[in-house]
């Protein structure tokens, strides 16, 4: 489960501080999937990189089944990153040179996997994204929605507790991308992964248990702030 | 017209805002070349110009001169007799000899022109402006240039001491010549004094070292053959400017090596501004697919393209002028010893539209040869990209279509060729050089691509995952990959190639030194590091006697060196003690039996002669050979061939007592004393100093020390050639760090994506090191292997242009220090720029996701 507890980060600009995020609260469970809409700048991504424990917040706090991400160690965090998280970027994000398989590898690699096992664990992973016969291709040949599909084999490969998704769709044409965000919200939910979907897509509220609007730094469905039910 | 000129001025807006990093490397790397180029032309256009004009100053309308043929000088009656025939209009007797000035603040090596009033008949600008000066002053004898002056110390009514062979005068000064009375020659090394005065000072009353002459108009060919025939025996009767043509000769191949180095530095330029465009390739190509769909038509595609790189060659050149200007004002100011040792240069710089000319084609051809490939590169993917929209210029370039083994082959038969070349026809060693270094970064893509294979072998074995992600980035970005690798092979190849070509000649020159001066232990000579060739004669029956007597010394023999003018060439001739078993250094020989031509040398009637002067004129050993000397010609006998000896235009070795005959049998230019066995070296110098301590015009050395000083004189012209290595070295720094910049910068999303599917700090330092650290290493290497082949290549040209007996000595340190060099920029740019990604994360905006 993920839960951020009035979190605030702001950042100094030339114009005054910057409020990304607000006070902001939400609690994610396992096999939920949040879509969360916001225009540019409204601090979505921020909203990422504080779950993903890559930045740490100015107040409130952000856990992970109960554990505090700012009372880790930076060891600890690579852990958690390393061990809990799924990642999948707008911009696919792929390692030029590798093949799919050796990609969707790689966060096991980075675990200390032995190569074997990472390779027929990808290649699972891979059989389940209907791109088995696509795993031994130069990723980055592949075209946007199978490349895509390989980022989410990327970030489930690892069995995950929290799948985070930067605009996952932002790159591909509709069709394609309906048929990636059903894949990633089946995949996650299977896994029973808590799962954030930050997008501007409004197709998204079709896969999510939940729809939250980011505006200034705020979550501002009212009902969001008092309870943890799973809306379908 | 203008419209069409500010669509393009626009575009490369769009680039410089895009790309303006990449835009600043190109431009850096044209501007090191083209700076390089520059300062090289000015100093060697200024050793030349400043001659040309300092002749011209004082000669003023004399077409004619009768020049001594040694340093003694012929009667002074002779200007008298030439007077009066009738041909000639105007003459002016000069006595020329070479002092060191002393005064308060300093000392300076000085031209001092004795002359009459005659002088300013002949209406030289030099002439006239020290004339002026001096008329009205009754304060004192001579006439210094300002700038002397001031690096004396000195005024009018100040006296300075005036030290010339042995002879210590105390001489007032009559008049300074203001600087802005003497333009560009303000920084001349001449002095003006009284013709009796100087011939006092060179003890040789009565006599002068030229006539300038006058002829009437017309008469010149006729007066030549009169004056020929009247005085050409026992003196030289030629143009005025004769001096320069000899300079040109002298400094003939210092022009050559600087133009060698020039080339290189230009073709280095090119390759790093290539490197710096390849990076931006990219950008390019996604610009120009843009305007394809917008419907922007072919030619303005390619119009846009090159202007680019006009721009490029423009701010690169204007930039590298404004670099080449400063370093010919800090490193390249002062005048090669050796030159200077035989001619009265100056060190002001002379700066023609021919230079900057030079320097902004250079800079031009740089720049659109570094825009070519990376241009056909872009259009041809653009064109490949979009072939439905494209004009029939663009799908001519999307046929262009080069495998990596052809481009391989084309590069390595450019680099065969070239090699072939230069080992064929030393001459050629400059163009060859720079098709070594073209050839070589042609053949780089095939290389990579086989280096991959081998590292993506490793990278399998490894556990570290970083390896195998950078192994894989390197496949996935090849343009970037190249770029990296030929900064390193170009950086690498630089070095060993300046450093080690620089290494073989000064090692060449130290061994030629030892070998001449492994007969005394001690050496005296007039004068200081000017006098490097120790042509300045002086009386020494005394100082020898007085040496003779010390209990220290076994024996104090004279060396008579003087310089020699043949047609085209003034060559140093070296007077040997005949006492002496060796005459000829053994370091130097080229043809011939040493033991024989040393007897023969001893003997007298043979001398031994450099090999080039020898080719010249087809001379072998035993034949008969002239030579014009003061005492007339004479007949002598080649016995064995020679290097130079230090002196580019040529050498003589001759017996001393011959030479004595031959020049004047009163003075030595040189004594070397032998120490009797037991005595120490320092307390032998110790005892012959104070022995002629009342001789402050005379300078005592140990071997060692005339060693170092004559390797450090002759060797100036490439020690300051090293030297341009430094701004290569900054300037592939620079490259690196702005490489490794826009490699992370580019990147960064997909970097800070590693991050967070859980690379540690550690991890992504080690894939950027491995990424740019061990391409450039590899690259350095590869520069290495080059640079030492081409550093073999170019000892070759160098024996052939300079004459001097260089051997190869593999300049692997050098190779080594570059590539730690390189390593440690490398590892420390990978670390600190990680750092400051993460420090300045502070717009995640741009982090994850394009919005």
């Amino acid at each position: 489960m993920l839960e951020l507890e009035n979190v605030r980060k702001h950042y100094a600009s030339p114009g005054g501080a910057v409020r990304a995020i607000d006070g902001v609260c939400m609690r994610v469970l396992p096999s939920e999937v949040a879509a969360v809409y916001g225009p540019s700048g409204s601090g979505k991504t921020t909203l990422l990189l504080l779950a993903a424990g890559l930045m740490r917040a100015d107040s409130g706090s952000v856990r992970v089944e109960g554990r505090d991400l700012a009372r880790l160690s930076r060891r600890e965090v690579l852990a958690y990153r390393r061990t809990k998280l799924g990642f999948v970027f707008q911009g696919f994000n792929l390692v030029a040179g590798m093949t799919a398989a050796e990609n969707v590898a790689l966060p096991l690699l980075l675990r200390g996997l032995d190569r074997k096992r990472a390779h027929r664990c990808a290649l699972d992973t891979l059989a389940e994204m209907g791109l088995a016969h696509r795993a031994e291709h130069p990723a980055t040949r592949l075209s946007g929605g199978e490349q895509q599909r390989v980022g989410i084999a990327r970030a489930l490969v690892g069995e995950p507790r929290v799948v985070l998704a930067d605009e996952p769709t932002g790159n591909l044409d509709t069709e394609t991308g309906d048929d990636v965000l059903g894949l990633l919200c089946r995949a996650s939910r299977e896994r029973g992964a808590a799962t954030i979907l930050v997008t501007h897509d409004s197709r998204a509220s079709g896969y999510a248990d939940r729809a939250l609007d980011l505006r200034d730094g705020k979550l501002t469905d009212p009902g969001v702030r008092e309870q943890a039910t799973v809306v379908r | 017209m203008i419209e069409y000129l500010r669509t393009l001025l626009l575009f490369y807006r769009r680039h410089l805002r895009v790309q303006a990093l990449r835009e600043l490397m190109a431009i850096v790397g044209v501007a090191a070349g083209v700076a390089l180029l520059f300062a090289t032309q000015v100093a060697h256009r200024s050793i030349t110009g400043s001659f040309d004009q300092i002749a011209r100053g004082v000669a003023g309308r004399a077409t004619i001169e009768l020049a001594s043929r040694g340093p003694e000088g012929i009667d002074q009656g002779v200007a008298g007799q030439i007077e009066r025939m009738s041909d000639a209009k105007a003459t002016a007797p000069i006595f020329e000899q070479q002092v060191m000035a002393v005064g308060p603040k300093g000392r300076r090596a000085l031209t001092l022109v004795g002359a009459t009033e005659q002088l300013t008949r002949l209406g030289g600008a030099l002439s006239l402006q020290f004339q002026r000066a001096a008329t009205g002053s009754s304060l004192g004898l001579v006439v210094l240039p300002e700038t002397s002056a001031r690096a004396l110390g000195v005024g009018p009514g100040s006296t300075i001491t005036v030290l010339a062979g042995q002879q210590t005068e105390h001489l007032p000064v009559a008049a300074v010549v203001p600087s802005d009375r003497l333009g560009p020659l303000a920084q001349s090394p001449l002095a003006a004094a009284s013709l009796p005065v100087v011939q006092s000072l060179a003890t040789s009353p009565g006599r002068v070292t030229r006539v300038l002459i006058q002829p009437r108009a017309g008469r010149e060919a006729a007066l030549r053959r009169a004056l020929s025939d009247r005085f050409g025996t026992k003196a030289n009767v030629r143009p005025v400017d004769t001096e320069a043509r000899l300079l040109g000769s002298a400094s003939g191949p210092e022009r050559e090596v600087t133009f060698l180095f020039s080339v290189i530095s230009l073709v280095t330029g090119a390759v790093l501004a290539y490197n710096a465009l390849l990076l931006a390739s990219d950008g390019r190509r996604r610009f120009i697919l843009y305007l394809i769909e917008a419907g922007t038509p072919d030619s303005m595609i390619v119009a846009s393209l090159a202007f680019d790189a006009l721009i490029l060659g423009l701010a690169g050149s204007l930039l590298g002028l404004l670099a080449g200007d400063a370093i010919s004002l800090i490193a390249y100011r002062s005048v090669p010893g050796y030159i200077a040792a035989a001619f009265a240069i100056g060190s002001q710089r002379v700066i023609g539209w021919p230079t900057i000319a030079i320097a902004l084609g250079g800079g031009m051809l740089a720049a659109f040869a570094a825009a070519a490939l990376p241009a056909i590169a872009t259009l041809r993917a653009s064109a490949a990209a979009e072939p439905e929209a494209v004009g029939r210029t663009l799908s001519f370039t999307r046929r262009l279509r080069f495998s990596d083994e052809l481009v391989f082959g084309l590069g390595a038969s450019l680099v065969g060729v070239s090699i072939a070349l230069s080992l064929l026809q030393p001459r050629a060693t400059v163009v060859a050089l720079a098709g070594l270094a073209a050839g070589s970064v042609i053949c780089l893509p095939l290389i990579l691509r086989l280096l991959l294979r081998l590292a993506r072998a490793a990278a399998r074995r490894s556990r570290d995952p970083a390896a195998r992600i950078a192994v894989a980035e390197l496949s996935g970005s090849p343009a970037r990959s190249v770029a990296l690798l030929a900064t390193g092979t170009v950086a690498a190849f630089m070095m060993v190639l300046i450093g080690g070509a620089v290494a073989d000649v000064q090692h060449a020159v130290r061994r030629g030194a030892t070998d001449l001066l492994s007969g005394s232990q001690v050496w005296i000579k007039p004068g200081g590091p000017a006098n490097v060739y120790t042509t300045q004669p002086f009386v020494y029956a005394q100082t020898q006697r007085r040496l003779q007597g010390l209990g220290q010394v076994a024996s104090v023999l004279p060396w008579r060196d003087s310089f020699l003018d043949l047609p085209g060439r003034r060559v140093w001739v070296v007077g040997v003690p005949p006492q002496l078993p060796a005459q000829i250094a053994p370091s130097q020989l080229v043809d011939g039996s040493l033991a024989e031509a040393d007897r023969l040398i001893r003997k007298g009637g043979w001398v031994a002669l450099s090999e080039t002067i020898a080719r010249e004129h087809d001379l072998h050993i035993g034949e008969r050979l002239f030579l014009p000397t003061p005492a007339g010609r004479a007949t002598v006998r080649l016995a064995a061939t020679t290097a130079n000896y230090g002196w580019l235009s040529g050498a003589i070795v001759m017996n001393g007592d011959e030479h004595a005959r031959l020049w004047s049998g009163r003075t030595a230019s040189l004594l070397g004393v032998t120490l009797k066995p037991g005595v120490g070296i320092g307390a032998g110098r110790r005892a012959v100093e104070a022995a002629i301590r009342n001789d402050p015009g005379l300078t005592v050395q140990t071997a060692d020390e005339r060693s170092s000083e004559v390797s450090s004189v002759l060797g100036s012209t490439l020690t300051r050639l090293n030297d341009t290595t430094v701004v290569v070295l900054v300037a592939t720094v620079l490259s690196i760090i702005a490489l490794m910049l826009a490699a992370i910068w580019h990147r960064r999303e997909r970097l800070e994506s590693l991050e967070s599917i859980g690379m540690s700090l550690g991890q992504l330092i080690r894939l950027i090191f491995y990424e740019s650290g061990a391409v450039l290493l590899a690259g350095c290497l590869i520069g290495t292997a080059i640079g030492l082949t081409g550093q073999y290549l170019i000892d070759g040209w160098l024996r052939e242009t300079t004459g001097s007996p260089v051997t190869f000595a593999a300049a692997w340190p050098l190779g080594l220090r570059t590539v730690g060099i390189t390593a440690g920029i490398a590892a420390l740019a990978s670390a600190a720029m990680i750092a400051v990604s993460h420090i300045g994360r502070f717009q995640p905006r741009t982090t994850f996701s394009v919005e």
